[in-house]
């Protein structure tokens, strides 16, 4: 048994069991914190199959952005009604037992199968690999994302966008919203929101442009802004506020027009794509995107339209 | 590297997170539910896909990134009308009876769907 | 202008003015989002031309061919739901207009969400892509679910959290199964290869996801709430629109894809599609409510138009596509009345109807013309519909399925007169004392000309038809 048999094995066992406590027992704050290990424990295993892009987006993403979503959903409920933090008894019956073991035996199935059945890798993996040299990218699935799927990436940020516009359409008013942390005069609290989220930025940028070339790119960078912004809204710095500037919603836009027009100019000018799309251009549609994901995912947090300065 | 270990795992995800669907009163936990099903699923097209002279596919990485931004913006959207829904009624759970996803004790009352 | 730019604007166009109606300030918002609206629609009379033309359109982003990159694709049947969205969703502008006004709750959000689900349906319908399908109905989806919450009430909201749950489930279904394909082909284009045992699962597995979204039996139970408290511009797309798209998905993905033992699966569904139309319709003649009616006669519907799976053959396809066309009118203009029914009256409980022939003239004259659609009485939409499904399983000695679909036509027929014999000819309802005032005539003008369109396509199908079945090779092979 060799050692990397050994790892995918204790990796498996970690997953399942912290899957298991996530739907397990009573307390809602338990479930949603095992849900963020098992997202961690999720980008360990994506590391693991080589995929690092993945790996690092659902570790901010699928975890911690996640993760701090529901935990600001869960303090809402219990504002609202304390007896929230333990849900009532759930229905179990052996039909639903038998139901689940009878899809996961399915799903086992078609996997094994369908691994064992085929018979080349992917055509459209193969044709990403001989055109990423004429692009002058190093991170095909950054190519794969910007360039020859890119209209599949400009819905997605549609959608964030739509799920964004959704969320305030059902938007809890009557939660006034108050500084969260009552005590940021701590001097540690200060000096640590002081050096991390600078930190953070520098990082989102390092990520934005490292992308190009090795895992990163715009949806990692933006989720470690949106991960200062829910840092900076904790502490206080940042308040909720009831209206939004036009700024703001233009900074939210940003993303969508720039992948927008990313796919359409070439479309629209005739010329080559690859013309359009030298690093410079893709770079300057990433920074919008960046700057949207992370101004979309930290209202979304707030649950609020707008923003103001929480330190006057 | 093993890809089989993972299918298991991925199967068994998402039996854990199927069964957790089916008996979750609580919309939050049919959430947690959802998205470890997500996460199941995602992991297999990650792993059935044979990888390219030795580097992973890069396609299905696109495709299960997307996936997972739209999980998230769906998640949020989720959870901010889950708390309006409990504002308005009291409680964040479903009528077993007009619960599609509940299979349990769902009380034989005569009404018909739809019709409250 | 050249007809891939007129492609490229159908889904562009929507999408830039969600953009702009969202920056601009809310009181903007409704006029900001009224040049797009009117404008797309233009796109499609230069995109008629060129199918009646050429027959198909196609556009690859990038110039990439697939599997690398992504693909459109406009036929026919593509083109008919594209105009009744495009009638559909001008018809129900005098209603949002009036009811989503600035300063009115919600009205902020419902411009930027409207234009993102009109722009998501134009994707859906123009997809040659598996994921791209897939990326547009999560968009659809969402924005229906958005919409729907404006109304604010519980039954609203809690149908909105069905109806998402739900999704997420069958979307979950969806793409296990595009992920198979891809593992099993290595393409993600559409029409792709078939065949091999992996290929029947996705099959399957992408069917059942697209049937959740579809609202077909035994998946259904989202829609008689989700459609029933959404506002009545948004249940008019809905109903007409929304899942039909899942509906062309199913027949495109299921003639794209033969599999080995397809003739039995296609009966079973075509068993499943008889199921549901004749609970549907049993259904809808048993609730008391006029909007919970107008719900379950679409499910039934939606049954009616699976047969198309059993029953593959040219007059099938065009019987089935000029069914969405029909349909999808005359459930949009149900949907326009009901809502000023509710608006006037104060409810749509069926106790109320008597005597609407005289409160409401124009309204119970929409419900009588879009009910013979529904019925499927010559010379209306849904009679070309029956007749061309009765001619297909006639020319393949289909006695069953002849059986089904004159039958279907009786059913439908129980709970439409139920409804409309309430309506006229008795005298006014005394349960309700007091009226609202009424919406702007506009409004009433609207449902009724959209139940009117329903009934002339009937009365010239020539030309649809004859463009259908030029198509009908390249969608059923």
């Amino acid at each position: 048994m060799n050692v990397g048999l050994l790892i995918d094995l204790l990796l498996g066992l970690i997953l399942v069991g912290l899957a298991v406590q996530v739907v397990l027992g009573r307390q809602l704050f338990r479930s949603i914190v095992f849900y963020v290990a098992f997202g961690l424990a999720m980008a360990l295993v994506w590391a693991r199959l080589g995929a690092v892009d993945l790996a690092l987006a659902d570790a901010a993403l699928g975890a911690g952005l996640t993760g701090a979503l529901m935990l600001a959903a869960f303090r809402r409920l219990i504002k609202l009604d304390p007896a929230q933090a333990v849900t009532s008894g759930s229905a179990h019956t052996a039909l639903a037992l038998l139901i689940a073991v009878l899809a996961a035996g399915m799903v086992a199935t078609i996997g094994l199968t369908a691994m064992a059945l085929e018979s080349q890798p992917g055509a459209a993996g193969v044709a990403v690999f001989e055109a990423l040299p004429a692009t002058g990218l190093g991170n095909p699935v950054t190519g794969v994302l910007l360039a020859w799927r890119g209209f599949d990436t400009l819905v997605e940020m549609v959608v964030l966008l739509t799920a964004f516009l959704g969320a305030r359409v059902v938007a809890d008013e009557g939660w006034a919203p108050r500084s969260t942390v009552a005590s940021f005069d701590l001097p540690l609290l200060r000096t640590l929101v002081a050096a991390i989220v600078p930190l953070a930025s520098l990082i989102a940028l390092y990520l934005l442009w490292i992308g190009s070339d090795q895992p990163g790119g715009a949806f990692q960078a933006g989720s470690v802004l949106a991960a200062a912004g829910v840092l900076l809204l904790l502490t206080g710095q940042l308040l909720p506020a009831p209206t939004s500037s036009a700024w703001l919603r233009l900074g939210l836009v940003l993303g969508v027009a720039g992948i927008g027009l990313l796919v359409l100019l070439p479309m629209l000018s005739g010329r080559p794509p690859l013309a359009w799309l030298g690093r410079g251009a893709l770079l300057l549609a990433e920074s919008m995107m960046m700057v949207s994901i992370g101004c979309t995912l930290t209202l979304m947090f707030a649950g609020a339209p707008g923003l103001k300065d929480g330190t006057r | 590297m093993n890809p089989a270990v993972y299918v298991l795992v991925a199967a068994a995800i998402f039996g854990i997170g199927l069964h957790g669907l089916l008996v979750a009163r609580h919309v939050m936990r049919k959430l947690l539910a959802l998205n470890l099903m997500l996460s199941a699923l995602f992991l297999l097209l990650i792993v059935v896909p044979a990888s390219i002279d030795g580097r992973p596919d890069p396609v299905p990485q696109a495709l299960v990134l997307t996936g997972i931004v739209i999980a998230v913006s769906t998640t949020a959207f989720a959870l901010a009308l889950m708390v309006r829904l409990f504002r308005r009624q009291g409680h964040a759970s479903i009528h077993p009876d007009l619960d599609p996803t509940l299979i349990g004790q769902r009380r034989a009352t005569k009404r018909k769907e739809g019709d409250r | 202008m050249s007809p891939t730019s007129a492609l490229i604007g159908l889904v562009f166009v929507p999408l830039a003015a969600m953009l702009i109606t969202f920056v601009a300030p809310p009181r903007w918002r409704r006029a900001l989002a009224l040049p797009a609206m009117l404008a797309w629609p233009l796109l499609l009379l230069m995109l008629s031309a060129e199918i009646a033309r050429s027959g198909a359109i196609g556009l690859v982003f990038g110039g990439w061919m697939p599997p690398l990159g992504i693909a459109w694709r406009l036929d026919a049947l593509g083109l008919i739901l594209l105009w009744v969205h495009a009638l559909v969703g001008l018809a129900a502008l005098p209603s949002a207009w009036h009811r989503f006004a600035p300063g009115t709750p919600g009205s902020g959000a419902f411009w930027p969400l409207w234009l993102a689900l009109g722009s998501g349906i134009n994707l859906a319908l123009l997809a040659a892509d598996l994921f791209n399908l897939y990326v547009a109905l999560e968009l659809i989806t969402l924005a229906a679910v958005a919409l729907i919450t404006i109304e604010d009430s519980i039954a609203a909201l809690g149908s909105a959290m069905r109806y998402l749950l739900l999704g997420v489930l069958g979307s979950l279904m969806y793409v296990l199964g595009v992920g198979l394909v891809y593992a099993e082909t290595g393409s993600l284009a559409l029409p792709g290869p078939g065949a091999g045992a992996v290929n029947a699962t996705a099959l399957v597995l992408m069917l059942i996801g697209l049937m959740v979204k579809a609202a077909i039996f035994p998946l259904h139970v989202w829609l008689p709430g989700a459609y029933s408290s959404a506002p009545g511009a948004v249940a008019a797309l809905l109903s007409a629109v929304v899942g039909k798209v899942a509906l062309v998905a199913i027949w495109r993905i299921w003639f794209a894809h033969p599999v080995p033992g397809a003739e039995t699966l296609a009966l079973l569904l075509g068993l499943l599609g008889a199921v549901a139309m004749f609970y549907g319709a049993l259904m809808a003649y048993l609730q008391t409510r006029l909007k919970l009616v107008i719900a379950w006669s679409s499910i039934s519907q939606f049954g009616l138009f699976l047969l198309l799976l059993p029953l593959a053959n040219t007059a099938a396809f065009q019987g089935a596509s000029f069914g969405l066309l029909g349909h999808g009118l005359a459930k949009a203009a149900l949907f326009l009345a009901a809502a000023n029914i509710v608006a006037v009256l104060g409810s749509d409980s069926i106790r109320h109807l008597p005597g609407l022939d005289r409160r409401m003239p124009i309204e119970a004259l929409t419900l009588a013309l879009a009910g013979v659609t529904l019925i499927g009485l010559p010379p209306s939409g849904g009679f070309t519909t029956k007749w061309m499904l009765l001619q297909s399983a006639w020319q393949q000695q289909g006695v069953l399925w002849l059986l089904l679909i004159a039958l279907s036509g009786l059913v439908s027929a129980a709970y439409v007169f139920r409804i409309l014999a309430l309506t006229c000819f008795h005298p006014v309802c005394r349960a309700v004392d007091r009226t609202h005032p009424r919406p702007p005539l506009s409004v009433s003008l609207s449902a009724l000309f959209l139940a009117l369109a329903s009934l002339l396509v009937g009365l010239y199908p020539q030309p649809v038809l004859e463009l259908l079945g030029r198509a009908a090779p390249g969608v059923i092979g």
